[in-house]
């Protein structure tokens, strides 16, 4: 099975500006999220994988297909919400959902009868027959993406989804992106700049910055890994502490006058470190486990990066 | 399961030919327009006067009629003969009835499109520019077809039909030219006006804007007679540009302007759509993309 997205050297220029340097990796998570400060690159990375942009260096593939070579066969598997109010007025939801479907390759009637389901996924089926200039900002944005995934595509895009949104809509937009997520069918590829919309949809995060990658990890095994980092403000011999954790195989950094830092071993419980406090007579005041959000994986990305 | 419990759903069914989707936003487009009551007055309308000519062809072979008007000191065989003459005017009378028709009907085709980013929706999908630009002018091509080159030869079918074998011989020409010149007209138009639509978004500036290629030309063709001396100040107007080659087409006068016949070479107005057609395209190509540049 080769990987959702595969980049290699990809680089894209405008005239001089080079938007996109040298991308390389492969990325085959259910769901990856793009993040990145506003002209990092995210839009134009979708764009390229769309064919819309010619690449000025490099490849890049989706399942296996060449962008460049064969964008009309990658197109064929993607479903695209892009960033922007996009719609054709003068058309009902469900006459604008059926013919993007029908552009697509599906027969007229299957279209239609997609295109009501899709409408219904994403909480407009008592609105579909209302015309799209009359719909709300949440309610355009819900229409994007019942026409992004109208047909049925193994890839979504979705260009800053909440965009706009107010929080209860923001709440609404998320859950569906989860829910499609869930249904298994579908790899989702989320660019935004907004960290939480990441954080609760995706599995795996790219972070650009300056078109380049300044950081690419796998959330989940960020968090298990993050759930053995532990932050102790302790009271008593903080020497002789440190010295009888390392003994038990911790990876300790003294970090302040009371506060210690640890890594656990994978063997070893916390139990262990309330025992050895109690033989030193140290007082354990406070136990966090220090686990780096992903704003804190974006802040470092944006200081290296 | 009921169609409001459906959530994403994959789908494994048959696809329809690529080559065939470039008809689906022509079928959009054309439901879209046939909404509009007064453009549906407007291209019923566009049928009269090619009745009308199925009327005089009807009369010409009348011989009742025709005898009665004879005693009448009318003589109809000479007062309408059905030639390249008849044909000309036809397809000056109906060429100028699919302007109008391109007039209300180009400018939503590609502005609806783009006046909302609507352009990335297809251009995401296996859907190329060129299928967008043959879809949008597919919709021209059949409206600009139903009133002219196919009543024409339909005219032209009927006249033979009565007339004999050797009226449709000796006439064939006429029927050459009906197709050529409403294609060449028909394509030119169609171009212009999805280039014009394109650049300029807002719907009644880009209906005025294709007034002025077609209208204002004379005046600056004019201008330039005036300030230089010269007549090829007239490339630069469509409506004479297009008359002239269809008059070389149906073998007629060529055609008066400011009293007297041009005498640019027939050449030069071909020259100057191929241009026009060229500078169309490469408006189209720089405008129809999936997404905006913003400078």
């Amino acid at each position: 099975m080769p990987p959702v997205i595969q980049l290699d050297g990809l680089s894209v220029r405008f005239g001089k500006l080079e938007a996109l340097s040298g991308l390389t990796g492969e990325f085959s998570a259910g769901s990856l999220g793009l993040l990145g400060p506003n002209g990092a690159g995210k839009t134009t990375l979708l764009h390229t994988l769309l064919g819309f942009h010619p690449p000025s260096a490099g490849r890049g593939r989706v399942f296996g297909h060449d962008v460049v070579t064969d964008s009309r066969g990658t197109r064929s598997l993607i479903g695209y919400m892009p960033e922007r109010d996009s719609f054709i007025e003068g058309m009902s939801a469900v006459r604008f959902v059926k013919m993007l479907a029908e552009l697509s390759g599906l027969p007229s009637k299957t279209a239609l009868e997609r295109a009501h389901e899709a409408l219904y996924a994403v909480g407009l089926g008592e609105a579909r027959y209302r015309g799209l200039e009359t719909y709300s900002l949440g309610m355009k944005q819900r229409a994007k993406l019942a026409q992004a995934m109208v047909h049925g595509p193994k890839l979504l895009f979705l260009d800053e989804p909440t965009n706009g949104l107010d929080p209860p809509a923001r709440e609404r937009m998320v859950r569906l992106i989860r829910d499609i997520r869930d249904s298994g069918h579908v790899k989702i590829v989320l660019s935004s700049h907004l960290l939480r919309d990441v954080e609760e949809c995706c599995d795996e995060v790219l972070i650009l910055k300056g078109g380049r990658i300044a950081y690419h990890c796998n959330l989940e095994q960020e968090r298990l890994a993050n759930r053995k980092f532990l932050q102790l403000q302790i009271r008593g011999d903080v020497e002789s502490y440190v010295a009888r954790v390392a003994e038990l195989g911790c990876e300790v950094a003294v970090d302040g006058k009371q506060r210690i830092r640890l890594v656990l071993p994978p063997t070893l419980e916390i139990r262990a470190l309330y025992e050895a406090a109690a033989d030193d007579g140290v007082q354990i005041r406070h136990l966090d486990f220090k686990r780096d959000s992903l704003q804190d994986i974006f802040l470092k990305a944006m200081e290296q990066g | 399961m009921a169609v409001y419990q459906r959530s994403f759903r994959p789908y494994d069914g048959v696809l329809s030919a690529a080559s065939t989707r470039f008809l689906v936003p022509a079928r959009y487009a054309l439901q879209d327009l046939f909404r509009s009551k007064l453009f549906t007055i407007f291209t019923t309308l566009c049928f009269v006067f090619p009745l009308l000519c199925v009327f005089a062809i009807y009369l010409r072979h009348n011989a009742d009629l025709l005898a009665n008007l004879a005693t009448a000191g009318i003589e109809f065989e000479e007062w309408m003969p059905i030639d390249e003459t008849f044909f000309g005017v036809f397809m000056r009378v109906q060429g100028m009835l699919a302007f109008f028709l391109v007039l209300f009907s180009g400018p939503r085709l590609v502005s609806r499109d783009l006046a909302n980013n609507g352009l990335a929706l297809y251009l995401c999908r296996p859907f190329s520019k060129a299928q967008y630009v043959l879809g949008k002018m597919t919709v021209l091509l059949l409206l600009m077809s139903a009133v002219t080159w196919i009543p024409g030869l339909l005219l032209w079918g009927l006249q033979a039909a009565l007339e004999g074998a050797s009226w449709g011989v000796a006439n064939l020409r006429s029927a050459a030219a009906l197709v050529i010149g409403s294609w060449v007209w028909m394509i030119v138009l169609g171009l212009l006006a999805l280039a014009i639509s394109a650049w300029v978004r807002w719907r009644p500036v880009a209906g005025f804007c294709l007034l002025l290629v077609f209208f204002g030309g004379i005046f600056f063709a004019r201008a330039i007679e005036l300030l230089f001396n010269t007549e090829w100040g007239y490339l630069f107007d469509l409506h004479h540009t297009i008359r002239r080659i269809w008059t070389d087409l149906f073998a007629t006068p060529a055609p008066f302007f400011f009293g007297r016949p041009l005498d640019l070479p027939i050449w030069s107005s071909w020259a100057a759509l191929a241009i026009l057609l060229g500078l169309s395209l490469l408006l189209l190509s720089r405008r129809i993309r999936a997404y905006q540049v913003v400078k």
